[in-house]
């Protein structure tokens, strides 16, 4: 397993290395640069944008551009923001937090909802309750998140004023109760998605080792259906769920974009989206390669999931 | 027999009756609705809905009804195009790759794994943001040149779901007999390829066609709703929400119209990509 492990994280490194270069290249190929934030600046003079070109290293060949870029990025340091002056891991570390509670309560809330509804449809197959869970995901898989967020902005905050509308505390607050009332909009908007494929995924899982023989040996034995489903049947249903759910964390990560800008949650996503207004290009640059590194972590941590809980698969 | 498997999913059939309505709406209702436009100030601002204007106006006196049609034109025009580029450029690369393989199959297949490690909303939002305003399409007018841009950013980000899916393929497809006997008679690799594999992977790539399109809606209007997409004046379901979010309190009913009409349009495009897939290949059928 540590062999596994090892392997799978030296594979891909080159795959990351890769999308740092093809990152590097989008945000160089395109019209504007990483000089967009001073070309629009009018109290830039053409000799002092010379002058900046020099400093950043601009005026270099764009490979050895690349290798300064890794370079600095091997040693911890994102550079500075255009905007602010502040080391971008600075920046990062301070918005993070917010994304990882945001991200992270909608991780446990859609984990468990959708879970839930995935065993109890299949338990329940064809019933007015496995219906009703079907046509949930059918909505949520075309629902239109960002407007789904707006709906529940519209009725909850604006309308009935019976939470707030956006930020992460009331000014003056910082109590738990304060932080929880200002996380049950965003995170039912980022959880809707999520919530409705894993409860699909669940189910259809679940259904195909219900009918296993396993599970009727365990029936046959004279368990009670509540340990045949929870005990046997859960738990294997559970394995192939899991790579699923490794592998929707990054949209999670992206869907944050939405749910931060629509409820002010001065998080990674909207310090990403404020960014690109302001052409502010290390920051940026620096939040794609995170993400990116999530992306491949996630997968990593799929595939490690998968070859731990199935003890029928051996990778060596 | 596809189409009388289609006629059975009854899902499917409604949809496309729902779609079909739509689109008809979208290219003919602007021209029999009161005229929106934005100079147009002699109407009353934010009126409830009446007669003569079924759901209301807007802050500058427009008639919502007509916008929202006009905006189903620009969002299905954008959504049809992104995903069509966007299938195509995916085929062409899973048709290299799977027919290939060796080294082209390698270095694509690294590609698509690098396109899928950024997370698609920050591209798409790193791309519009960079190409906005800009050219694309010489002697056009500003207004439909976003368009343009934005179906092909959408289109060049959203392909690495269909080339796996075609190079997957073409993997199983190229060892089959057909393909060797074409070969025998001193068949070439491109005749291969487009006379006789891609015509036999047709079927499930026709349904990720129809997926796509759905989800090239979804991802237009969100770009848009960001302010990234479809610039105002003209009009496009996710601008018009995000212009609606700024009177939640006095007209909260014009945020939900753009919705409902995103949610109707996706949802019966997936349903009958749905139908075409049981239709068409009934192995696929969960």
């Amino acid at each position: 397993m540590g062999a596994y492990i090892l392997r799978r994280l030296l594979t891909s490194l080159p795959l990351l290395l890769g999308v740092t270069l093809l990152l590097f290249c989008i945000m160089h190929l395109m019209p504007g640069g990483p000089l967009a934030a001073y070309t629009q600046n009018p109290r830039v003079r053409p000799e002092d944008l010379e002058k900046i070109k020099h400093i950043m290293g601009l005026d270099q060949p764009l490979y050895m551009q690349y290798l300064y870029w890794l370079r600095s990025l091997l040693t911890g340091n994102l550079g500075n923001s255009l905007f602010t002056g502040q080391a971008v891991t600075e920046m990062i570390a301070s918005f993070l937090p917010n994304t990882l509670v945001l991200m992270g309560t909608s991780f446990v809330v859609s984990l468990a909802i959708g879970v839930f509804l995935g065993v109890m449809s299949a338990v329940k197959q064809y019933t007015p309750f496995d219906f009703g869970v079907t046509t949930f995901a059918f909505i949520g898989y075309s629902l239109p998140v960002f407007w789904f967020g707006v709906m529940l902005l519209l009725l909850f905050a604006a309308q009935l004023k019976w939470l707030p509308s956006g930020g992460v505390h009331d000014l003056g607050e910082t109590g738990l109760l304060d932080l929880l009332e200002h996380l049950v909009l965003p995170v039912t908007m980022l959880s809707i998605v999520s919530v409705a494929s894993w409860s699909r995924y669940m189910r259809s899982s679940m259904l195909e080792v219900i009918r296993q023989e396993y599970v009727r040996t365990a029936r046959a034995k004279g368990l009670d259906e509540f340990r045949v489903i929870g005990r046997h049947a859960f738990r294997n249903a559970l394995v192939p769920v899991v790579t699923i759910i490794a592998l929707a964390l990054p949209g999670i990560f992206g869907g944050a974009i939405m749910t931060e800008t629509i409820f002010a949650w001065p998080g990674i996503g909207r310090l990403f989206f404020d960014s690109l207004g302001r052409s502010d290009y290390p920051v940026i640059m620096a939040i794609l390669t995170i993400s990116a590194a999530l992306v491949v972590v996630s997968n990593i941590l799929a595939d490690i999931a998968y070859a731990a809980l199935d003890p029928r698969i051996r990778y060596d | 027999m596809v189409l009388r498997r289609f006629l059975k999913h009854r899902l499917a059939v409604t949809s496309t009756v729902m779609l079909v309505l739509l689109v008809l709406g979208s290219i003919v209702g602007p021209w029999f609705l009161p005229a929106y436009d934005a100079q147009d100030l002699s109407n009353t601002n934010q009126l409830m809905p009446t007669l003569a204007h079924p759901l209301g106006t807007d802050e500058l006196g427009q008639d919502v009804l007509a916008r929202l049609l006009y905006a189903g034109r620009i969002s299905l025009f954008v959504g049809l195009s992104a995903a069509v580029l966007g299938v195509l450029i995916g085929t062409l690369i899973g048709a290299l790759t799977g027919y290939f393989g060796k080294w082209i199959d390698t270095l694509g297949m690294r590609l698509t794994d690098m396109f899928l490690c950024i997370p698609l909303l920050m591209l798409l939002l790193v791309l519009s943001n960079f190409t906005r305003g800009k050219t694309l399409v010489p002697f056009v007018a500003p207004e439909l040149q976003q368009l343009a841009l934005i179906a092909v950013i959408i289109g060049a980000s959203s392909w690495m779901g269909v080339a796996r899916l075609v190079r997957g393929e073409f993997l199983s497809l190229r060892e089959q007999e057909f393909v060797e006997a074409s070969r025998s008679v001193g068949g070439k690799s491109a005749w291969i390829i487009t006379r006789h594999l891609i015509p036999n992977a047709m079927a499930p790539i026709f349904v990720a066609a129809t997926l796509q399109v759905g989800e090239a809606i979804i991802l237009e209007s969100g770009l848009s709703f960001l302010g990234m997409g479809i610039q105002p004046p003209v009009p496009s379901w996710g601008n018009m929400l995000s212009n609606a979010q700024q009177y939640m309190i006095a007209t909260p009913w014009l945020a939900v119209y753009p919705g409902i009409m995103i949610f109707l349009t996706v949802v019966s495009i997936n349903f009958i990509g749905d139908g075409l897939r049981d239709a068409l290949d009934p192995k696929l059928k969960s």
